[in-house]
């Protein structure tokens, strides 16, 4: 117990956070996103071990999700004459285009199966986040991330309660009564190619690949010098879970990337952004009628990073009626809603969300959208 | 103990481990927090509170990311910018040629109420190249070479800090040049509303340095029709001669390394101009070898303080560079 306690005490004094900007993660579930990104003690979707591998701990039969495409980015809509014409050689013009307008493209699947309390993930996700700041001297803040690998956990269960388990005429799971303490972990190899980094718009870098008309994302990617590296991460997390009729009410605690995730470079010169640890609670209050049901979260995460307190708190919403789902949350302070339509083999999950990219509580928010959709997902019980 | 109590017991220990240690932020990380947050401010030009929030941070000397926010902060508080430089005025460099041109960029056509070196914007502007020109923590009195920031920075690093410095370069000495030259808005010496025609004073440099004035072409052909704030006894008179001098080698120093990797599209107006300050600099050593340091010199310190440089070699170099580059 005593070296336990000693090992823990190290990991948290020296693991170096530096977090400045958006809080990275590698997995988001998409549900999630549109609740505030309050999901620790929630996380019974196919992204668990992306939130608290305890979660597992729930789970008592199979569910398999073969084919999760999403893809997000920039919310655009009311700002489309922004990227019209837009400008190829001429960096003033860009910079009068898209000074302080961040820019996000991402892409992602998650296939994973769940089988009791063990879980897997697959996962390729490629996400891109530009911003171009100071009318001064521009600078292009460039964090690009294409993570392919996989993960995989277990849980280990204390108590017979708090499960859920399929209903068979419905395609929604009930929850058992009872208490239930569950210890997760996780384990994840990851293939990283990524750039992380602030680049002069009429630097030296730049400016001859703008002036020769290249400004395409593949020819940026070339001319600032992405690198590629792998690394292994450890994940852990705790929930308690306490059910009682119709309600179910959840604690969880995770810290995911133990120790931070550190890549060893396999190719390129520049810095590959290493994958900082993050803990991670919250709580969760739900409530199945059977036709409607409803769950109420609240997150503090990541309570380990130098940020802003404010921007630590995550609350999140979603009321269930058969078929379609409306989800809403408040995450850094910022809005999210969406809805998530389910009419197999088809779930369709689509919204809106506010993301943290300063430094401050509500400092400069990249207002994204996100599109999910899993097809031929099924589960059934053991 | 059972394994609810010590798991229980392993919570309640992560916890507290996270309450005591994971509060406050480092240096590292308030200087990386206060640069993001300067260039945030920088986006909508709220210059001063830029400033404030990078000075209350400590100047970081090795940090390239923060040197160059803060520069771009007393540059937003002289109303400069390299957006407008590219979209505005770089076109203009060699029209009239030489350098004329540098006569009618924007950034040179503000009122100067007073003197341009007591000038806030000609100040704030200054001292915004001095972060850049000094970055590594360079000693006013060493000189602030390529090569010597090169010691304290990556070549990325490095070659972005004298992208910048070279933009603001040619900024400050268009102002220098439109002011002491009286060119107005044309770019032409001597056109403006002051009385003289030429920079400063030239009666007491060596004869050939004066024939070689009375040759060029423009309005300067006579020696005594000098700039009022560069007249021979005027206050501060060498400072000011000297700010030319360190402006006119800095950028002489920094524009083809510049231009050597970057040089398409609107930098095809400034990729010859070193040749045409080369060129009078050649002419300077030839006709006048006793230019010595003068000639290299780019600290301000140095120039005002060392012993190899007086008025004659000073005088001398504005009548070879300066009269020779804007006509």
């Amino acid at each position: 117990m005593k070296k336990i306690k000693t090992l823990i005490f190290f990991l948290f004094v020296f693991s170096a956070d530096l977090f400045a900007d958006e809080v990275a993660h590698i997995g988001r579930s998409p549900r999630a996103l549109l609740m505030g990104d309050a999901f620790t003690a929630v996380a019974d979707d196919e992204y668990t071990l992306f939130y608290n591998p305890a979660s597992l701990g729930r789970n008592k039969g199979v569910s398999f999700t073969p084919l999760n495409p999403s893809f997000g980015g920039t919310n655009a809509l009311g700002d489309m004459d922004r990227f019209k014409n837009f400008p190829k050689s001429d960096p003033a013009a860009i910079a009068d285009r898209i000074l302080n307008y961040p820019v996000s493209i991402q892409a992602a699947a998650f296939p994973g199966l769940k089988m009791g309390q063990f879980g897997f993930n697959l996962f390729a996700s490629s996400k891109t986040n530009i911003i171009l700041r100071n009318a001064i001297h521009p600078i292009l803040d460039v964090d690009y991330r294409y993570d392919r690998g996989f993960t995989t956990g277990f849980a280990y269960n204390i108590g017979s309660g708090a499960y859920s388990s399929r209903i068979k005429k419905v395609s929604k799971s009930k929850i058992t009564s009872g208490k239930r303490l569950s210890a997760g972990i996780s384990v994840k190899h990851i293939t990283r190619q990524g750039i992380d980094d602030h680049f002069d718009l009429f630097g030296t870098t730049l400016l001859n690949k703008i002036n020769s008309g290249q400004t395409e994302i593949n020819d940026l990617k070339q001319a600032l010098g992405y690198s590629t590296g792998k690394a292994w991460g450890v994940d852990l997390g705790a929930e308690y879970a306490y059910s009682s009729g119709p309600s179910l009410f959840t604690a969880g605690l995770s810290v995911m990337d133990i120790g931070n995730t550190r890549f060893n470079k396999t190719e390129g010169t520049g810095e590959i952004p290493d994958q900082e640890m993050t803990i991670n609670s919250g709580v969760a209050f739900k409530q199945d009628f059977g036709l409607l049901d409803y769950t109420l979260s609240f997150d503090v995460q990541p309570m380990n990073a130098p940020i802003d307190f404010s921007r630590k708190f995550h609350v999140g919403a979603e009321f269930s009626l058969p078929l379609i789902t409306a989800h809403a949350g408040l995450s850094e302070g910022y809005v999210s809603y969406g809805a998530t339509v389910r009419f197999w083999p088809v779930k369709l999950t689509a919204g809106f969300y506010g993301v943290e990219i300063g430094t401050k509580f509500r400092e400069q928010e990249a207002k994204r959208f996100i599109v999910y959709l899993s097809l031929f997902d099924f589960s059934f019980d053991l | 103990m059972s394994k609810k109590a010590l798991l229980s017991k392993l919570f309640v220990y992560i916890l507290s481990a996270m309450t005591l240690l994971s509060c406050g932020k480092n240096t590292e990380e308030k200087v990386a927090d206060a640069t993001t947050s300067a260039n945030i401010l920088l986006s909508t030009r709220q210059c001063q509170a830029a400033i404030d929030l990078l000075e209350s941070v400590g100047r970081q000397n090795k940090n390239a990311y923060y040197l160059k926010t803060l520069s771009s902060a007393y540059a937003c508080r002289a109303n400069y910018s390299t957006i407008k430089f590219f979209a505005d005025d770089i076109a203009l460099t060699s029209t009239p040629s030489p350098l004329g041109g540098m006569a009618t960029y924007s950034t040179s056509q503000a009122t100067i109420a007073a003197a341009l070196s007591d000038d806030t914007k000609f100040q704030d502007l200054q001292r915004a190249i001095d972060i850049l020109l000094y970055a590594g923590g360079i000693a006013t009195t060493t000189e602030p070479t390529i090569s010597e920031r090169a010691k304290y920075f990556s070549a990325n690093q490095a070659g972005d800090i004298n992208s910048q410095l070279l933009f603001m370069l040619l900024a400050q000495t268009g102002k220098l040049m439109k002011y002491y030259a009286d060119s107005g808005t044309t770019g032409v010496k001597g056109s403006g509303s002051g009385a003289n025609n030429c920079f400063t004073d030239y009666t007491t440099t060596p004869a050939a340095v004066q024939t070689y004035v009375a040759s060029l072409p423009g309005a300067c052909t006579v020696t005594n029709s000098s700039h009022p704030d560069l007249a021979i006894g005027a206050t501060d008179r060498r400072k000011r001669l000297c700010q030319g001098v360190v402006l006119m080698n800095a950028l002489l120093e920094i524009l083809p390394s510049v231009v050597a990797t970057a040089s398409g599209g609107d930098m095809a107006s400034i990729s010859t101009i070193a040749n045409d300050i080369q060129n009078q600099k050649d002419l300077l050593t030839t006709n006048y070898p006793a230019i010595g340091v003068t000639a290299t010199v780019m600290s301000q310190a140095n120039c005002e303080a060392s012993a190899s440089i007086d008025f004659s070699t000073l005088t001398a170099y504005y009548a070879i560079i300066y009269e020779a580059l804007i006509n």
